[in-house]
């Protein structure tokens, strides 16, 4: 019925992934498009999946250049205008600094003459993102980018890992492959490091409201200016005015356990609180 | 094909025969009187040319074992008792299998009668293949029907539902017997088989049914795209959809007979009017892989909040562009869970989606919650 193509996977790496990158692949003379990037994580990439904030816009008539940022670092997107890419071209050219958004796209890589590697991605699609979608995409990059430095640790640690010992530690055969080429071509990069910064976009998911200085201290004083009859701020109106601030009641829940174990308010009774 | 002589085969070589129970590890100059409970042929290709051989399950009195043969005789058959001479054993994928190559020797007993002991390796609903065709699954049934069919001249009955345990669900037909609808159950030896690239179990008269106590499937059974190589039923992929077919949309479908038509009207059935349908293909990106996806109108109707009259021309006038372009703009480039069924098919996996639904801030924090627990 159908019959698609085999086509490229798209990978999803984080901006510093596809920075630190120093290797391309050799290319097939045969082969056409640009060749494949090997990543420190030994991800094997022609096109990848990102979503971030677009943090800078240059339109032209012939190119539109847009800088895009997920929590590690930045990507650089660039659409010509020419058959192909027109219709990214004008989806690029309608974004504005601040929109979040879901690219896919091919990376164009070039080397200077001393020798260091730019990517550009030039897209195959531009949509608009939510926060949800970023978030959602964050989570499952890291998630990606944990199993791989895991899988990189035991290659590392064997004196003679192959696939087939990574595949029945319970890796993918796509992890075990990457693990050997990290392993290979990238001996002295700081993984500790991607590992931090890793674990790093996990941590801010994990209590995103409760970092948020601005609404932990809107409920703190919330709670602090209406103890109305000394009883304690009952906990039904600090709903009631967060959700007035678009705070949803999780995430009210968190910021009062947050604001209680830091020590910035008590429960006095059930559902009754009190600044200190 | 030629039978030894019997009080010769007997004295001689007995001695050096061989029970499956007594096979400990690998081992070479085997000789075997076996049982060949299924047997199944494949052909791989290489720079060399095709390479035939045979793989499946044998058995005698103290156990069963997988075997295969790089050499194999072509007339005997599943049920067969055999001889096998000069054989060897080696680990493969962390069990014990049994080889046959050119210097084994294959020996028909046509006479021979054998009670082979089963025993099968338990196994989960996602791990299920045709490579392991004999198992025990533990499962809850549900969906059961029924269907009656003639048979040296008596009427019989299958019965089939569904079997679902915490890591899929897949169908399993029965022949005689009825299957209890919500309980769970043990199947010992059923029957693993692909029906139009989808895995499926049936139990015949020898299969053990017994009802156990099984945990409630969960809500959802959440895959990475890497992670499944069986066609099971009942999964989970959470992913951003990376493009959508150019055809998907509105189909037009005779009311008659139901086939789509490409025109206005039936080439069969021109007076019959025409009824609406939705369908969509599109692929699914997770980070781990991809998965192309086909959707029938129940799940697209949830996703564009339409109602059944609005797939009424009677009450309604779509076109395929505007069609097109409400899913286009629901789905491209956005994150989803996507359940359903997978099915094997000639560029590998794909998932028929029962059910669409846009990624959540709960469902964030539920995977959250989940990958700490993996991580
Ligand atoms: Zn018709």
């Amino acid at each position: 019925m159908i019959a698609p193509k085999k086509r490229e996977p798209a990978k999803w790496i984080f901006a510093k992934e596809l920075k630190d990158c120093m290797m391309i692949e050799e290319k097939d003379p045969d082969e056409k498009g640009k060749p494949y990037v090997i990543t420190p994580l030994g991800t094997r990439a022609k096109r990848i999946l990102i979503t971030g904030t677009v943090t800078s816009k240059n339109s032209e008539e012939n190119l539109t250049k847009v800088a895009v940022s997920d929590a590690t670092g930045t990507f650089y997107v660039n659409a010509f205008a020419n058959d192909f890419n027109i219709e990214q071209k004008n989806d690029l050219d309608g974004l504005e600094t601040e929109t979040l958004v879901t690219i896919m796209g091919r990376i164009n890589p070039f080397r200077t003459d001393d020798g260091v590697y730019y990517f550009n991605i030039n897209p195959e699609f531009v949509a608009r993102a939510d926060s949800t979608a970023v978030d959602f995409w964050n989570l499952r990059t890291a998630y990606v980018a944990k199993r791989k430095l895991y899988a990189i640790r035991e290659a590392m640690k064997s004196e003679t890992p192959d696939e087939d010992g990574l595949s029945k530690l319970g890796y993918s055969r796509e992890e075990a492959e990457d693990a050997m080429r990290a392993k290979q071509q990238y001996k002295e990069y700081d993984f500790q490091r991607f590992q931090e910064v890793a674990q790093g976009v996990i941590d801010s998911l994990i209590k995103p409201s409760s970092q948020s200085t601005e609404t932990k201290k809107f409920v703190l004083e919330y709670v602090r200016d209406n103890d109305t009859d000394g009883k304690g701020c009952r906990y039904e109106d600090v709903v009631i005015a967060a959700s007035n601030q678009g705070m949803e009641q999780t995430e009210v829940d968190e910021i009062l356990n947050a604001l209680g174990s830091d020590g910035e308010i008590y429960e006095v009774s059930l559902k009754r609180y009190k600044a200190l | 094909m030629e039978k030894p002589k019997t009080g010769f085969t007997d004295r001689r070589v007995n001695l050096d025969f061989k029970k499956i129970e007594e096979i400990k590890g690998e081992e070479k100059n085997l000789s075997l009187k076996i049982k060949l409970i299924n047997v199944e042929k494949r052909t791989t290709k290489s720079d060399k040319g095709e390479n035939v051989y045979h793989y499946g399950l044998l058995g005698d009195e103290t156990g069963t074992m997988f075997f295969t043969a790089w050499s194999f005789n072509p007339n005997v058959q599943a049920g067969d008792v055999l001889e096998l001479k000069n054989c060897y054993t080696k680990e493969f994928n962390g069990t014990l299998r049994l080889y046959l190559d050119n210097r084994s020797e294959i020996i028909l007993l046509p006479e021979e009668k054998m009670e082979v002991k089963r025993s099968f390796k338990e196994a989960k609903i996602k791990d299920l293949s045709t490579r392991d065709p004999y198992v025990t699954v533990q499962g809850i049934i549900s969906d059961v029907r029924s269907r009656e069919y003639e048979r040296d001249g008596e009427t019989r009955k299958v019965y089939f539902g569904d079997i679902a345990d915490e890591t899929g669900k897949v169908r399993v037909s029965s022949f005689g017997r009825s299957l209890p609808e919500g309980t769970g159950v043990k199947i010992e030896g059923a029957k693993v088989s692909e029906y139009k690239g989808r895995i499926r179990i049936s139990v015949n008269e020898k299969t053990k049914i017994g009802e156990v106590n099984v945990a409630p499937p969960p809500g959802r059974r959440l895959y990475n795209i890497s992670d499944l190589g069986s066609p099971v039923g009942g999964v989970s992929f959470s992913g951003f959809i990376i493009s959508l077919g150019e055809k998907s949309g509105l189909r037009l479908r005779c009311s008659e007979c139901r086939k789509t038509i490409e025109d206005v009207r039936c080439p069969d059935h021109p007076s019959a009017p025409f009824i609406y349908d939705l369908f969509a293909y599109f692929t699914l990106s997770d980070g781990t892989g991809y998965i192309q996806c086909t959707s029938g109108r129940e799940a697209l109707m949830k996703l564009l909040g339409m109602q059944e009259s609005d797939l009424d021309p009677a009450s309604s006038s779509l076109t395929k562009r505007e069609v097109y372009s409400s899913i286009r703009k629901e789905l491209h480039g956005k994150p989803f869970i996507l359940e359903g069924d997978l099915a094997e098919g000639n560029n590998g996996l794909s998932l028929r989606v029962s059910d669409i639904s846009r990624i959540s801030r709960d469902d964030v924090k539920s995977f959250i919650r989940e990958m700490e627990v993996e991580l």
